[in-house]
């Protein structure tokens, strides 16, 4: 159950804004702080981490959004992680 | 509160706190406050650059019951202001793979069989004595400053043998080249405050968005404050760097040697290069007829002038495949005297068989029309490990270097690092040693044959991956029973698995360190952690090396007064036998290698601050000089108020000029084509490179899921036109083949990045898909960097 504290920096155009906070609040994977300089603080909270990637892939894509960075990362929930690299494969 | 209302809080305040800081709001700690007081004395946090690329950011590291339970971007940090890319987020899990290496192993009857520390330093040992001048020493950019300087001082200042050489040979030798023959010392003038205020940033085939990406967020944040920041990107393929660009000028491979041609013609062919500038800072210089050096012979404007007569924008279009008017539009940029502009560049024209000319030329661009020396304007060429600059460069672990800037051939030198070293005079060799190429190649070749190295140590790198031509370059030395490789890693790799002993390494904050970035930023942490079993730190094991080679009588492991070459003292006098793993971390080490190793910096003004100051800061920029009492760092070299070696009056002054005249060079050199192109037969140009999940050949960034998940196999980019031709999907397998050797991997179409028609791109971070057994070796002659970036290949489909 991975969560993540992200800094949304938001494209040029206070309009584009409105829009965005909108969608962003109506959707219970985002809470949201304070737009501070055209950056936006918020949580993305998910079940699982294929969520969690699937709810950065959309933010990312999201009219509004220049650009996403992670400034916080709760990974002590995750699966075992004691995985190795896949097998290797024969070679050529 | 329950836990994960717990987490979302924590999120939510490391998330404003970076913020804030944007908004311009200083933080007063490292860590976010509200973090620090709810994990109140259970989590200590401590610094540390990250582990892994050259823009250093600095991270703090949550450490709580002997394990690093947490990362934030250390707030306080200059570089990257309290923020993380994907990769140094992971960096705390890098530690904890299940497959570490714990203890050393010798392979019998081909498997690997544990052993003791003693019995592998002593088979070490032995194989040495027999034969000192056939051994070599393999290091790495991701060396910390005191283990490479300790592997520095073991081969020259001990065993008067410079076959020591690092990986950073394969990745930022030409930049070298392209400084020290422009400015007479390596390393960029410039730093990454010009991100801050240029209006014009150019890409020289590199891919900030994915390799540099803390750096590029600062464009990126500009642009959405509303400031106009032009992006150029100069690519052979589109990536996620040219998204954000206004302007993509693609070129043929190879080529960019005659776009800079372009702009130098440009600028001096319609009179719009800065005349006081050149009249007051540079020479003109082009290669000798015959037997070209990196000093070149002396030319005069009118004769440079001639020479770039050719590359009018149509002709350099005829040879680039870049529109005339985007060469124009590139030349009236860099005319405009108003305009900031920062060209940043690495491996496109450092991975290149000509890589010190594109370098100089670059250089010279800027210096011809006077964009160099102000904030936001100058050339920047970036590193891809995290010491590349600090170690390989600094402590001059190349086969022809000495510590601070020095060269092993100048007899100067050579008694300098004597006296500092203690050493009797003669003792350093004058004969530069084996390239990295040329190293693996003797290791290579069998003895009849004269492949004079036998025993070859290498440390924190994995050159069964990243050196090209592996079929040629490295495959045969596993077949000789006389050639014995050394490899000291964290985890098992292709280079582990080939090797005759192996030794568990300890990493990053499993041990005290210093890194130095590409913006002349040394920076220091301590150790936080234990190593796992009984892996050890790679200085240890150089140190410990020496200690057995001096117990057995090597004269080398004594220093003018007899005494031990690596002889450490505490407080009292008395030696601390740190050869002794029990007795290592009894003193500082590293604070005692770095205290003796910065007597060298000061030669070539890249004076370095007492250990105790970078245990302070969040690193510090070199020439750091005392003023008013403090410690103060230098943004900009050779520039008048900001170098403190700057006479005053002069503006600006290259004291280090390779014409002794205070005055830089600006080069000339024609285009010359590859040494392999597409052709009938491999009709494909193949470039290489790397993914923003992962760093290098993927040792540390495949055990992280995260990382694995988002990125978890190499695959080869193709045009989707090109897929069409041969009747390929998106997805098939196919085989990639090259004159070489060839691998079988996916295609990718309409991926992240996007090749032109005739071209092919593979990553090589991924050990089960060896991009290296198809690229080529051929290097640069001055720098003896291989080329990457380019070779001849084909598709076919199987079956």
């Amino acid at each position: 159950m991975p969560v993540s504290g992200i800094v949304v920096t938001l494209g040029p155009g206070p309009d584009a804004h409105a829009d965005l906070l909108g969608h962003l609040a109506g959707d219970e994977r985002f809470t949201l702080g304070q737009v501070q300089s055209a950056h936006l603080p918020l949580v993305c909270d998910t079940e699982t981490l294929e969520g969690h990637r699937t709810a950065w892939r959309e933010l990312q894509a999201m009219p509004g959004v220049a650009c996403l960075e992670l400034a916080y990362h709760d990974f002590s929930d995750v699966e075992d992680f004691g995985a190795r690299p896949p097998s290797r494969r024969e070679r050529s | 509160m329950d836990r994960r209302s717990f987490m979302r809080h924590t999120a939510m305040a490391a998330a404003t706190a970076a913020v804030s800081r944007y908004a311009g709001a200083q933080p007063h700690s490292a860590v976010p406050e509200d973090v620090r007081a709810r994990t109140g004395d259970e989590v200590s946090w401590h610094k540390a650059p990250c582990r892994f690329c050259g823009t250093g950011c600095h991270v703090q590291v949550g450490v709580k019951g002997g394990r690093a339970v947490s990362i934030a971007g250390d707030q306080l940090a200059p570089v990257n202001k309290g923020l993380l890319c994907v990769k140094g987020y992971h960096t705390g899990l890098i530690l904890y793979g299940r497959d570490r290496l714990t203890q050393p192993l010798l392979k019998k009857n081909g498997k690997h069989e544990p052993i003791s520390w003693d019995e592998a330093l002593n088979l070490v040992a032995d194989r040495v004595m027999a034969d000192p001048a056939g051994f070599a020493f393999y290091g790495s950019g991701q060396w910390t400053i005191p283990e490479g300087y300790a592997a520095q001082k073991l081969m020259k200042g001990g065993l008067s043998n410079n076959h020591i050489d690092p990986n950073a040979r394969l990745c930022m030798a030409s930049a070298v080249t392209g400084f020290v023959s422009t400015y007479g010392v390596d390393e960029p003038a410039s730093c990454f405050d010009d991100l801050d205020h240029a209006d014009v940033v150019i890409t020289w085939g590199n891919n900030p968005a994915e390799m540099h990406p803390m750096l590029f967020t600062r464009l990126v944040n500009r642009r959405s404050h509303g400031e106009d920041v032009t992006l150029v990107d100069i690519g052979t393929r589109r990536t996620r760097t040219t998204e954000f660009a206004q302007h993509y000028l693609e070129f043929r491979p190879h080529t960019d040697l005659a776009i800079a041609n372009g702009i130098a013609n440009y600028l001096v062919h319609n009179g719009r290069y800065d005349e006081t500038w050149v009249e007051r800072y540079v020479n003109f210089r082009a290669s000798e007829d015959s037997d070209p050096s990196l000093f070149g012979k002396a030319i005069d404007f009118k004769a440079y002038k001639e020479r770039v007569a050719p590359y009018t924008p149509e002709k350099v279009s005829e040879i680039a495949g870049v529109p005339p008017e985007q060469i124009r539009m590139l030349g009236e940029m860099f005319a405009d005297p108003k305009l900031r502009i920062t060209s940043l560049w690495c491996m496109g024209m450092n991975q290149h068989t000509r890589g010190t000319a594109i370098n100089q030329l670059v250089h010279g661009i800027h210096m011809l029309s006077g964009h160099w020396g102000r904030e936001g304007d100058g050339p920047q060429s970036l590193t891809g490990q995290p010491s590349a600059c600090g170690t390989a460069r600094e402590v001059g672990t190349l086969a022809h270097a000495l510590p601070g800037g020095r060269l092993v051939a100048k007899d100067k030198h050579r008694r300098e690092a004597e006296d500092f070293w203690n050493v009797p005079r003669g003792r350093i060799s004058s004969e530069p040693g084996a390239h990295t190429v040329d190293m693996f190649r003797r290791f290579s070749t069998p003895k009849a044959d004269g492949g004079d190295i036998h025993t070859l140590y290498v440390q924190v790198t994995n050159p069964a991956q990243t050196l090209p031509n592996l079929h040629e370059i490295f495959d045969p030395s596993r077949k000789d029973p006389d050639k014995f490789l050394i490899v000291s890693d964290c985890y098992p790799t292709e280079t582990t698995r080939a090797a005759d002993l192996v030794l568990p390494a300890s990493m990053w904050i499993e041990k005290n360190g210093m890194f130095g970035n590409s913006e002349r930023r040394t920076q220091q942490w301590f150790k936080m952690v234990d190593a796992p079993g009984d892996a050890r730190d790679d200085c240890w094991q150089t140190i410990a090396l020496a200690r057995k080679l001096y117990e057995r009588g090597h004269e080398g492991m004594k220093d003018r007064d007899g005494r031990f070459l690596f002889r450490m003292e505490d407080g009292n006098g008395d030696e601390v036998p740190v050869w002794d793993w029990d007795h290592y971390y009894d003193i500082n080490v590293d604070e005692r290698l770095f205290e003796e190793y910065r007597r060298f910096s000061r030669k070539k003004h890249k004076n370095l601050a007492p250990y105790s100051e970078y245990v302070k800061h969040r690193g510090l920029r070199w020439p750091v000089v005392k003023k008013n009492g403090t410690w103060t760092e230098t943004r900009y070299r050779f520039v008048e108020g900001e170098d403190p070696f700057v006479d005053e009056g002069k503006g600006i002054q290259f004291y280090h000029s390779t014409t002794d005249d205070g005055r830089a060079q600006v080069w000339f050199h024609p285009y010359e084509p590859p040494p392999e192109e597409p052709d009938e037969t491999y009709p494909f140009w193949l470039c290489t490179g790397r993914v923003l999940e992962h760093w290098h050949t993927g040792t540390m960034t495949m055990r992280v899921p995260q990382l694995r998940r988002a990125m978890p196999q190499a695959y080869v980019e193709m045009n989707r036109d090109d897929a069409v031709e041969h009747g390929v999907r998106n997805g098939e397998v196919v085989t990639v083949e090259s004159r070489r050797g060839k691998i079988e991997l996916a295609v990718w179409i309409d991926g992240r990045g996007k090749p032109p028609p005739g071209t092919l791109f593979i990553p090589f971070f991924d050990e089960r898909l060896l991009v290296n057994r198809v690229t080529l070796h051929a290097y640069d002659p001055f720098s003896k960097q291989p080329d990457y970036k380019k070779c001849a290949a084909r598709v076919r489909r199987r079956g």
